[in-house]
């Protein structure tokens, strides 16, 4: 197991073309959206957005970042090669999470913390073309692209629901910790992680069969998750402790707690695995994590408030 | 304000930013007074989490049903419930959170404070950090549960908790 997890990561470090690779922060407060190029860990843009980015989805085949704004009821669309804004989607409600499905079916999920929904949208019409009912209070959502499956976290009802992401049909409706907020699937696609701010607790799913695998505590309010792709650790922001607790994939067992900025929400990989980015809601910063060191070697300093709640990097 | 709503959702073409149409969008205050006391002093004091009563003028009384949990009555009789999530005598660092959210009496939906005292020349800083939601998380709430009624709050709140405290000891050191 291990051998083969080194002989990933060598093929990855080796057989990535050097492509300029960025990181797309909101700034809730700001109403701003930055770009981070990760070679130079520097803004290269920033762009005044409508009110109250939140959510971001980055669409690599259609080089178009996805941004949105609950206070508005719109999601705006980035041209992730000049930087600049090509439309506005108008959702209504409160559009939050949100997730690009990969496969050749053109659709974006959002969730609508509001209506109690999530919204399919078409990216090419730009059209809603769906609305799912969901628990209260959806959050964040992933995409299973391999059973075809969305989990939705929904903060509000204590469940986490699993839709069909081509059909209206539901699935599940698994319980969680007390007021889950991010989720995430294991890049095997064996098992499903949702964060519970209120109860401190990391709910682990089984992606086959639904059933809860674990529950294991967290730091204080934990909000951002992602497994990374080796599969190998499970990073969990928490808002309360200001840090970031790595368990080990296979034990659940924390191995590494790591000092971040004050209040982080969300963390996303580089492509190659080797950095993790934390967006530091009170301190307006982004934190860089060295893996390998599980140090953090870089602050980034943003605009005011920022969050990034979603899959913030890509081309 | 409805009349507005209405006409703001009928004009679903509006793209402009709406002054006060809001989301899910955290507040934050940032609050430091000096307390002319040593740190152990006010820590002492601050720390102890069923004592708010006892220094935070805009508390008039204080029940802990649990331990980690205090049921604050307010100068309005109103009553809201707080749990404690950490403290640390070392680093005299605690935060707790909103339990029960009583918005007629705290026009706040939810809230994390952070309280931090560091030991500085003339005696304490006293440090208040919350990050929070107004009371009406839709996208049009009326005035007094928006965001600026919410982070007014817990801006009060924190000022006159410490300015409590800074003037007790002043009153002290006479």
């Amino acid at each position: 197991m291990r051998l083969k997890q080194c002989f990933c990561l060598a093929l990855l470090a080796v057989s990535t073309p050097l492509l300029a690779e960025h990181a797309y922060i909101t700034s809730q407060a700001a109403n701003q959206l930055s770009v981070i190029n990760l070679d130079s860990d520097k803004i290269v843009k920033q762009l005044s957005v409508t009110k109250g980015p939140v959510g971001i989805a980055i669409d690599n085949q259609r080089h178009e970042a996805y941004v949105t704004h609950p206070e508005d009821g719109l999601v705006t669309v980035i041209d992730t090669k000049t930087f600049e804004q090509k439309y506005v989607i108008k959702t209504g409600g409160q559009p939050f999470g949100i997730v690009v499905d990969p496969s050749a079916k053109q659709q974006v999920f959002i969730t609508d913390w509001q209506r109690n929904a999530v919204l399919v949208v078409n990216p090419e019409t730009k059209l809603v073309v769906d609305l799912l009912s969901v628990p209260e209070s959806p959050a964040a959502l992933v995409l299973d692209d391999k059973r075809r499956r969305l989990y939705v976290a929904n903060r509000n009802a204590n469940l986490l629901t699993v839709l069909d992401a081509d059909t209206p049909r539901k699935y599940a409706e698994i319980p969680t910790g007390k007021a889950p907020y991010a989720v995430t699937l294991s890049a095997d696609g064996q098992q499903i992680y949702v964060t519970a701010i209120q109860d401190n607790t990391l709910t682990i799913i089984d992606a086959e069969t639904y059933q809860v695998i674990d529950t294991v505590k967290t730091g204080l309010s934990p909000y951002g998750i992602n497994v990374s792709d080796d599969n190998c650790c499970i990073y969990v922001v928490n808002q309360g402790s200001n840090n970031v607790w790595v368990y080990d994939r296979q034990t659940f067992e924390k191995t590494a707690e790591i000092a971040v900025g004050k209040m982080p929400e969300s963390l996303s990989f580089s492509t190659d695995q080797k950095q993790a980015y934390v967006t530091n809601w009170f301190s307006n910063s982004v934190s860089v994590i060295d893996r390998k060191t599980g140090k953090k070697t870089n602050d980034i300093s943003m605009p005011s408030g920022p969050r990034s709640l979603g899959q913030f990097i890509g081309e | 304000m409805k009349i507005w709503a209405i006409a703001l959702l009928a004009g679903q073409f509006l793209v402009a930013p709406l002054v006060f149409a809001h989301g899910p969008t955290p507040q934050k205050i940032d609050e430091k007074v000096i307390i002319p006391a040593p740190v152990e002093t006010v820590w002492k004091q601050v720390a102890d989490f069923s004592a708010m009563a006892d220094w935070h003028p805009d508390v008039v009384s204080e029940e802990v049903p649990e331990e980690g949990t205090r049921v604050l009555t307010l100068k309005n009789e109103g009553e809201i419930t707080e749990s404690l999530d950490e403290q640390n005598d070392k680093t005299h660092m605690m935060s707790y959170r909103l339990l029960e959210e009583n918005i007629e009496a705290f026009p706040v939906s939810f809230y994390t404070v952070t309280i931090q005292l560091t030991s500085v020349d003339a005696g304490t800083e006293m440090s208040w950090q919350g990050r929070f939601y107004r009371a009406d998380t839709s996208n049009f709430p009326p005035e007094n549960y928006s965001d600026e009624a919410a982070v007014k709050a817990m801006q009060d709140f924190a000022l006159n908790g410490m300015n409590g405290l800074k003037s007790q000891y002043e009153g002290k050191s006479k």
